[in-house]
């Protein structure tokens, strides 16, 4: 469990630029959980994740992951950083290696694993990032957009994190590169029961394909936090604060204020076929 | 307005001869844009939608064939500038684009390297930036803004160049849903109010189908030209192409499967919206 108590913390903190990025942030993100943290630009999302192992450092405030208070001054950073992979924004940037195996394998080399356990962490990296070995010994530089992204997942994947945090894992990708993504994250998540699984997402119909929970995150605070059902059922808070539904959602907002009766969690286009054709007397086994 | 004459692109070429192993990433690509018309251009990652954009400005040139802009031959090197001065490009990031360090300073920096007289570069700095709703903004840092807004400073910076065509290339991949919604609305106020040949290249399905056309590449081929409404009626086609359609799209595809009649060229919530309050007014009447 990764737990935050009155998490604050500044820019450039004691000079006169400092700025505020995160207000008493009080949360708990349960093992085997998927967790979207949504928010506009600047409302601290991507500042709050670097908190989870370990980049930034709280001006106050405290982070306990599995019983470990992180924040603590005798804190084994580098345990941390192992425990709690983190993928940034538009990884396959970083990667520079001249084959993937060699990318994949940069982590578990650096923690000193002997070459067979590396061999077995690279396999099993690609394999549940559903990259073909064929790919392995292929330049990373030769690979699709989607598959370049894989490549840099498997990397943090290499280094067996408990905790996996991903920050906007789709952006930049085609549609079909973006399902991918999500399918390879269900994938994680089905495969290691116990993973905490966050992503930062701009995509509300990403984060209702495949989020169990969901934070909203406003101006430096947590503004609301639950299920996807309950986060997406007030359409009218989520854009006051710059966010948005899924369009199946706003759909189903609008024919319920229009007197006809849908239940209140819909959001994906699955379910709103479902409720929508036994009302209107279709064939739902179709 | 701009016309692609048998346009052929490869990336490493010799007289129009591919390097070994180096492939076309353009095929013959004939092509017009009309003026004043509204374009988006889809595809999924290296179908070559944002090189055959940069040949609209003469960022890249043919390996084969000819692009034409305003009749102006791109391959020929004195129409380089007029080409450019027509056609204004904006890209994915706008971090990366902002050079100055206030927004009306940014807006002024093309002009100011053309050597526009100061009162005419004011001028355009105030009708540049009304024209994308940043007025207010004029003398903040593009730091300080939201990437909707910095976005739109891009769009303004462009504008202040006076050109007749701009060319976005994902304009909103990197922005929250505020910040989408933002530069859609500018876009199309340009496009409409403005009389600006607007060519968008997304992978987002909601903002193409606010286009009046649908050009979809695949594999350095035109695969799909057309009305959004043709070409999000091919829901089939287009997820092959690894592309999707907008939601509301999708759902009602769904229905029909399911044995509703309702109709399958459905582009938005409210036309959705509209079709289900029908049906289910029928429904009630039966």
């Amino acid at each position: 469990m990764i737990k935050t108590e009155k998490l604050c913390y500044s820019y450039e903190q004691d000079t006169p630029f400092e700025r505020r990025a995160l207000y008493d942030v009080d949360l708990e993100i349960r093992d085997g959980s998927i967790t979207a943290l949504i928010g506009h630009t600047g409302s601290g999302k991507s500042t709050l994740i670097q908190h989870f192992n370990g980049l930034l450092k709280p001006t106050s405030g405290k982070i306990i992951i599995d019983g470990d208070d992180i924040t603590a001054p005798n804190a084994d950073l580098k345990r941390i950083r192992r425990k709690v992979g983190l993928v940034f924004q538009y990884p396959e940037h970083q990667l520079f290696e001249e084959t993937v195996y060699r990318d994949i394998a940069f982590g578990p080399k650096n923690m000193g694993l002997n070459k067979d356990e590396i061999d077995e962490r690279v396999r099993k990296s690609a394999y549940l990032t559903g990259l073909d070995e064929k790919y392995l010994e292929r330049s990373p530089f030769d690979l699709s957009g989607g598959q370049k992204r894989r490549a840099a997942i498997a990397g943090t994947l290499a280094m067996d994190p408990k905790v996996l945090i991903l920050d906007e894992p789709t952006a930049g990708l085609d549609p079909k590169g973006g399902k991918d993504i999500l399918s390879l994250i269900e994938r994680l998540h089905t495969e290691n029961k116990d993973m905490i699984i966050i992503f930062v997402s701009h995509s509300m119909e990403d984060v209702a394909r495949i989020a169990d929970r969901v934070v909203v995150m406003n101006e430096g605070r947590v503004e609301t936090e639950g299920t996807t059902a309950q986060i997406f059922s007030n359409p009218n808070r989520l854009r006051g604060i710059g966010l948005d539904v899924p369009q199946v959602t706003l759909l189903a907002d609008k024919l319920r204020s229009a007197g006809i009766g849908l239940p209140d969690d819909i959001y994906t286009v699955e379910s709103a076929a479902r409720e929508i054709a036994v009302r209107l007397g279709g064939d739902t086994h179709a | 307005m701009i016309k692609t004459q048998n346009l052929s692109f490869i990336y490493r070429e010799d007289n129009g001869v591919a390097a070994a192993g180096e492939e076309a990433v353009l095929k013959e690509i004939n092509l017009k844009i009309e003026q004043g018309s509204f374009t988006a251009v889809l595809g999924a990652n290296g179908s070559g939608k944002s090189t055959l954009a940069k040949h609209f400005n003469a960022i890249l040139l043919p390996s084969g064939g000819k692009v034409y802009v305003k009749g102006m031959d791109t391959s020929v090197p004195e129409n380089m500038f007029p080409i450019r001065q027509c056609a204004g490009m904006v890209f994915q990031n706008p971090d990366n684009q902002m050079v100055a360090a206030l927004v009306e300073d940014e807006v002024a920096f093309a002009p100011e390297n053309l050597g526009v007289e100061p009162k005419e570069i004011r001028r355009r700095v105030d009708e540049c930036l009304a024209a994308v709703d940043m007025t207010k903004y004029a003398q903040s840092s593009p730091s300080a803004l939201s990437g909707g807004q910095k976005q739109r400073v891009a769009i303004a910076a462009a504008l202040a160049m006076d050109p007749e065509i701009l060319i976005l290339d994902e304009p909103t991949a990197m922005l929250d849903p505020k910040g989408r919604k933002e530069v859609m609305r500018t876009i199309k106020t340009l496009n409409r109010e403005n009389g600006i040949t607007a060519v968008l290249i997304t992978h987002y399905m909601d903002e193409a189908a606010q286009a009046d056309r649908i050009v979809v590449m695949d594999n350095g081929k035109i695969a799909m030209d057309g009305k959004p409404r043709e070409i999000f009626a091919d829901v089939e086609k287009i997820k092959a192409l690894g592309l999707d359609v907008p939601q509301v799209t999708e759902l009602a595809h769904e229905l029909s499967r399911l044995g509703i009649k309702i109709r399958p060229d459905i582009l938005n919530v409210d036309e959705c919206f509209a079709e289900l309050t029908r049906l289910f007014g029928g429904a009630a009447n039966d």
